[in-house]
């Protein structure tokens, strides 16, 4: 699967500018963002990205919520989410693929590493 | 009650009731025989006799049976309910042996006819009163004694803060403290005699399983909640322990309210995972950018630039660091740390685990060496874990080594467990040291800036390798290095042995 777009939720406009820009220059695709997990569906109805990386904890809808309403639509459930999260510990990772996510990537990321890191777990689950 | 006295050398004082002049003269005549510095007050009749004695100190009385004006039975009657100790010798010349059951029922220590008024029988009645008397005053030490200590245990008892009690082998209650009643609601007198079951469930349903199982193993703790009515649930920390007696084994029982602990375990809690969480944030975003600067994503930026970035780059991951092990202590602490153990090959582990850490090594001029010895190994370990042990002990070797020096990662197999070391060329450590290493922010070196750790990776390395069954420690060798080892299990359910 070829990446093309990326959708981008995450409530902090600072990590979105971060990750815009990781996704962009380094990664070299398109970004959408969405500020919470109710804009974030309506993004991918609306934009169909290849990939959505979506923060945990947000207001409005949390990603749990999100991916469970994304999950339930036949329109956008194909599309893989990879959870971008501050509460990553052992157990949690697990908790989170059980949600039915994707993989996970812990903050702090590295903005450098970050578009290898997802190509990787998108690689790694088509296998 | 008159204090003790030596009877055999002291001075005598003593007292006869008679009203019979000849006999208290052959009295006074026998006593003067036993004892020469006696003092004798007489009385010759019952009207102040009894005063007389109770205020009087007398090692001995001798009391007529018949007095004109009182009858001698009666007098010691009287005397004995105010003082069981000082000796009474009953003497008469009507006597016989219905009188003497009297007499020694009454409280009488001796009975003697007034024909045996000679100096070996008055002798024989004095020397066996003082006898009687000491005993009589020693008990009366030691009750005293018992009361004093009973109630200093009791005064001790009552004040703590644990309420504590004590139940038969059948679990019904025998005694407890004040405490019981502010802790469980129940007065002494509602506990006593009930089962503990139906005051406090939970705490002793089964006795006679809780019982058997005492007496085998001593003693045992648990915790349990509590519904008070119309209160907050409050959690209980029960201790059950046998207690020997002379004729018995009785149940101990302390019930400690653990509420407040455990509730200000689950507030820190919640402010260290907040607060982490928090801080993670704006830490990532601080971190990005400046990545994304020094990558030159935005732009070019010059030599002075690029060095201010890094310094801020290096410390923005000590900050991370230090945000990862706070969490992970804590999770420690709190008992929450999980590990994921699976069969891990050994040669894979340290070859990735090298791979982790080459560049935080080659940055320092450091070379990083493994090497597995005696053919493919496994251990049953969570990798992830073990990496974060490897990662913080290779940390510290790079730390203390001399640049241009290698440092070693080796792994062996020692029955049943994978032992790993981790050998440096650094300055050691000294053994005054050796007790801090593995406390938390035990560090023993001075640090320069950049060498200066969070103070918790060996803690943290420990309870790791605790977890997983295994032991860490190490061995400094005289100015040629330390070797940091651990070891974990080879199998699952097998435990690392040092």
């Amino acid at each position: 699967m070829t990446i093309e777009k990326v959708l981008l939720v995450d409530d902090d406009p600072d990590i979105r500018t971060i990750g815009r820009m990781s996704l962009q220059k380094v990664g070299g695709w398109s970004v959408v963002e969405a500020a919470n997990g109710q804009e974030g569906i309506e993004m991918a109805r609306q934009e169909k990205p290849d990939v959505i990386l979506m923060d945990m904890m947000m207001p409005v809808m949390d990603g749990r919520a999100a991916l469970a309403e994304i999950l339930e639509d036949p329109d956008i459930s194909r599309i893989p989410v990879v959870f971008l999260t501050a509460k990553v510990q052992t157990g949690e990772v697990s908790e989170y693929v059980s949600y039915g996510a994707i993989g996970v990537i812990g903050k702090p990321f590295d903005p450098i590493e970050l578009p290898a890191q997802i190509r990787e777990i998108v690689a790694r689950v088509r296998e | 009650m008159p204090a003790g006295k030596d009877h055999e050398t002291a001075f005598l004082n003593l007292l006869i009731v008679d009203d019979d002049e000849a006999d208290r003269i052959a009295l006074r005549r026998a006593v003067g025989k036993f004892s020469e510095s006696a003092k004798i007050t007489e009385l010759v009749s019952g009207k102040d006799a009894i005063a007389t004695i109770l205020g009087g100190d007398f090692d001995c009385v001798f009391l007529d049976y018949k007095l004109p004006d009182a009858d001698g039975l009666e007098i010691l009657r009287d005397v004995r309910e105010h003082d069981d100790v000082t000796p009474v010798v009953a003497f008469t010349g009507r006597g016989n042996e219905l009188v003497a059951v009297d007499w020694m029922k009454a409280g009488a220590t001796d009975y003697m006819s007034k024909a045996m008024l000679t100096p070996d029988g008055v002798g024989m009645a004095l020397r066996y009163a003082m006898k009687v008397r000491d005993a009589r005053l020693a008990a009366h030490k030691s009750e005293t004694a018992l009361a004093r200590n009973e109630s200093f245990l009791r005064a001790i008892l009552d004040n703590m803060q644990d309420a504590i009690g004590v139940a038969d082998s059948d679990g019904i209650i025998r005694s407890v403290n004040r405490r019981c009643e502010t802790l469980m609601g129940y007065r002494e007198d509602e506990c006593l005699g009930k089962r503990v079951a139906d005051l406090c469930p939970g705490v002793l349903d089964e006795p006679a399983v809780a019982f058997a199982e005492l007496q085998e193993t001593g003693g045992k703790s648990f915790e349990i909640e509590v519904q008070k009515e119309g209160g907050r649930p409050m959690q209980l920390e029960v201790s059950l322990f046998p207690i020997e007696t002379i004729s018995e084994t009785l149940i101990g029982l302390n019930l400690r309210d653990v509420s407040a602990r455990q509730e200000l375990a689950a507030l820190q809690d919640t402010f260290v995972s907040i607060v982490s969480h928090e801080l993670r944030t704006p830490v990532t975003s601080i971190y990005g950018s400046i990545k994304l600067l020094l990558a030159g994503l935005s732009g070019n930026i010059d030599g002075e630039a690029t060095n201010l970035l890094e310094i801020c780059r290096r410390n923005c991951q000590r900050l991370i660091l230090l945000l990862n092990d706070i969490l992970d202590m804590q999770k420690i602490q709190a008992g929450k740390m999980e590990i994921a153990p699976m069969s891990v090959d050994v040669g894979e582990f340290l070859r990735e685990c090298v791979d982790g850490n080459d560049g935080i090594a080659s940055g320092e001029g450091i070379e990083l060496v493994a090497s597995v010895a005696g053919g493919p190994l496994t251990m049953f370990a969570d990798p992830v874990r073990m990496q974060q042990v490897v990662a913080n002990l290779v940390s510290n070797a790079i730390k203390f080594s001399p640049s241009g020096s290698t440092v070693t990662l080796r792994a062996t197999a020692n029955s049943g467990s994978i032992r790993f070391e981790i050998a440096d060329n650094g300055p050691g450590i000294l053994p005054e040291h050796a007790d801090v290493v593995f406390e938390r922010f035990g560090q023993v070196h001075e640090h320069t800036a950049d060498k200066k750790g969070t103070g918790l990776g060996l803690p943290i390395s420990k309870a790791l390798v605790e977890a997983h069954g295994g032991a860490i420690g190490f061995e400094t060798i005289d100015s040629a290095g330390t070797v940091f080892w651990f070891t974990v299990p080879e199998r699952k359910g097998g435990a690392g042995d040092n």
